[in-house]
């Protein structure tokens, strides 16, 4: 991309700064995506052909892969949340309805519902995160 | 007279026909509690550099061609003060994400072309009455209400430089269009969206919206773009899956009659 | 395929994943829960549970890679490549779960 052209290219996903807060969920919700679709792939491919190959069932592995699967479980959880929040979002439900622009600007999308649904999902997250980090740690043996 | 303080201006220098690479140049600049970044510009244009380079036109934030990058951020230079910004270097650039024309100016030809292509205009059925208007559709306030604030974009491209999908997608259509389109598909005279759905309902079209709400944190009219992108995706999808279209029916007053009335 | 109906079905396995991915780690994971292995309707989540996500998965990288290589020609090459790894998975997962629950 020429300098002309002034494309910010895959910078411009992830900057974040001087922006709301959903800017950082879009970066969050694609990275876990990306992540989830790399465990499942390997996932598939590593029980299935274990099993055909040895007849042996695809076991948890030891420590690392433990930590893998524990992350794995923590970014999974958010893109669930995260992702209702946005189908809501996408079909008009939490976005509010359109009204006349007064000065000062309150964007409805921003506020209202929708950051409501937004704190509930971090909220949830980090209940969640708590009680997995608990399951993580009795999996780990601590 | 308030009192005058000294800021730097950090600002992008470049001019694509003769320049290989920017430059940044740095001015200092005296300016008050009501100076706004583009009255500082413009002093920089009068007393420093007339070489600088800078569009702009009412100073009042309704022509939308002052946007630019103030610190990282999408702003017009003629809505933001200098002091409120809180920094002791300002750094003034280009809008991202389009071509860049001189210093601090961009193109936007792109996106007056992609405007052309969702049909900003309302389209109707009746054509006899198009050709030859008898009379007037009313309105109800709150048919009013269903587009009002997204009638009120002054096309400042804020919001299309601030989307990150059109900073690597240079064929996505961009919020500032997607908006104009819902602006036109929700109004209750208009008879025009499956018109529309070729162009917004592609590949390049509204789905590629994320939701990231960068177009309306930088917005400074107060239209919300990604929320006419959210009600546009809700009426592409009860339109073109469930079928379920709002039957439009607009009340046709004759000429006569509504003078009648007025009068 | 219009884009609208491909984001729809993006969201509809998603919840559906939500579902039975939840009974794939919960009959995993919990020793209580061990029983819903044994019955006949776990196969068939499972099998459900493959296909949904692999939509999901691939129409999700296909949305990511659409926005990096814009381009008509680019677009098609995309769906094309992601719509064959899709199947090739599905394939040979639906192979594994039937050798697994020794249905084939």
């Amino acid at each position: 991309m020429s300098r002309k052209e002034n494309k910010q290219g895959i910078l411009g996903w992830l900057k974040i700064r001087g922006y709301s807060i959903e800017k950082l969920m879009y970066v969050a919700q694609r990275i876990s995506g990306v992540g989830i679709i790399v465990f499942l792939l390997s996932h598939i491919l590593n029980v299935g052909l274990i099993y055909a190959t040895t007849g042996i069932l695809w076991e948890p592995p030891g420590l690392i892969g433990k930590s893998v699967l524990i992350i794995l479980g923590i970014i999974v959880v958010f893109h669930t949340f995260n992702g209702i929040r946005l189908v809501l979002a996408e079909y008009g439900f939490i976005v509010g309805k359109p009204e006349r622009a007064v000065y000062p600007y309150k964007m409805t999308s921003l506020s209202g519902a929708q950051r409501l649904a937004l704190y509930l999902v971090l909220a949830a997250f980090i209940v969640l995160l708590y009680f997995w980090i608990m399951v993580a740690l009795n999996l780990l043996g601590w | 007279m308030s009192e005058l303080r000294k800021v730097q201006f950090k600002v992008f220098r470049f001019n694509p026909s003769i320049d290989t690479s920017p430059k940044w140049k740095i001015y200092e600049v005296e300016v008050d509690r009501g100076s706004t970044v583009l009255d500082a510009l413009l002093k920089i244009k009068e007393e420093q550099d007339p070489s600088l380079a800078v569009r702009y036109s009412c100073r009042q934030a309704i022509c939308g061609s002052c946007g630019m990058m103030i610190n990282g951020k999408q702003r017009l230079a003629c809505f933001t003060r200098v002091l409120e910004l809180n920094t002791r270097v300002v750094v003034v650039e280009p809008l991202n994400n389009y071509p860049i024309v001189r210093d601090l100016i961009t193109d936007f030809s792109d996106l007056f072309n992609k405007e052309k292509m969702v049909k900003p205009y309302i389209i109707r059925d009746d054509t006899l009455e198009m050709l030859n208007p008898t009379g007037m559709y009313l309105q109800k306030p709150e048919e009013l209400l269903e587009y009002l604030q997204f009638a009120d974009c002054i096309e400042c491209g804020l919001c299309s430089s601030a989307c990150p999908t059109y900073s690597t997608d240079s064929l996505f259509l961009t919020p500032m269009i997607l908006n104009k389109a819902f602006r036109f598909s929700a109004d209750s005279r208009d008879m025009g969206l499956h018109h529309r759905l070729p162009i917004i309902d592609s590949e390049h079209g509204c789905w590629r919206c994320h939701f990231a709400v960068a177009c309306s944190s930088v917005c400074p009219k107060g239209i919300d773009p990604a929320k006419s992108i959210q009600l546009l995706k809700r009426m592409i999808a009860s339109a073109s899956i469930f079928k379920l279209v709002k039957k439009k029916e607009t009340q046709l007053v004759s000429r006569h009659h509504a003078v009648e009335s007025v009068v | 395929m219009k884009e609208s109906t491909k984001m729809l079905i993006h969201y509809v396995t998603g919840f559906l994943i939500l579902v039975t991915g939840a009974i794939h780690l919960i009959s995993n994971n919990l020793v209580s829960l061990k029983w819903i292995k044994e019955t006949v309707w776990y196969p068939m989540s499972l099998g459900i549970f493959l296909a949904a996500v692999l939509y999901h998965s691939m129409n999700g990288l296909r949305v990511i890679l659409v926005e990096l290589f814009p381009g008509s020609s680019s677009g098609k090459i995309i769906s094309t490549t992601l719509f064959i790894i899709g199947v090739v998975f599905f394939i040979s997962g639906l192979y594994f779960l039937l050798v697994l629950f020794k249905w084939w």
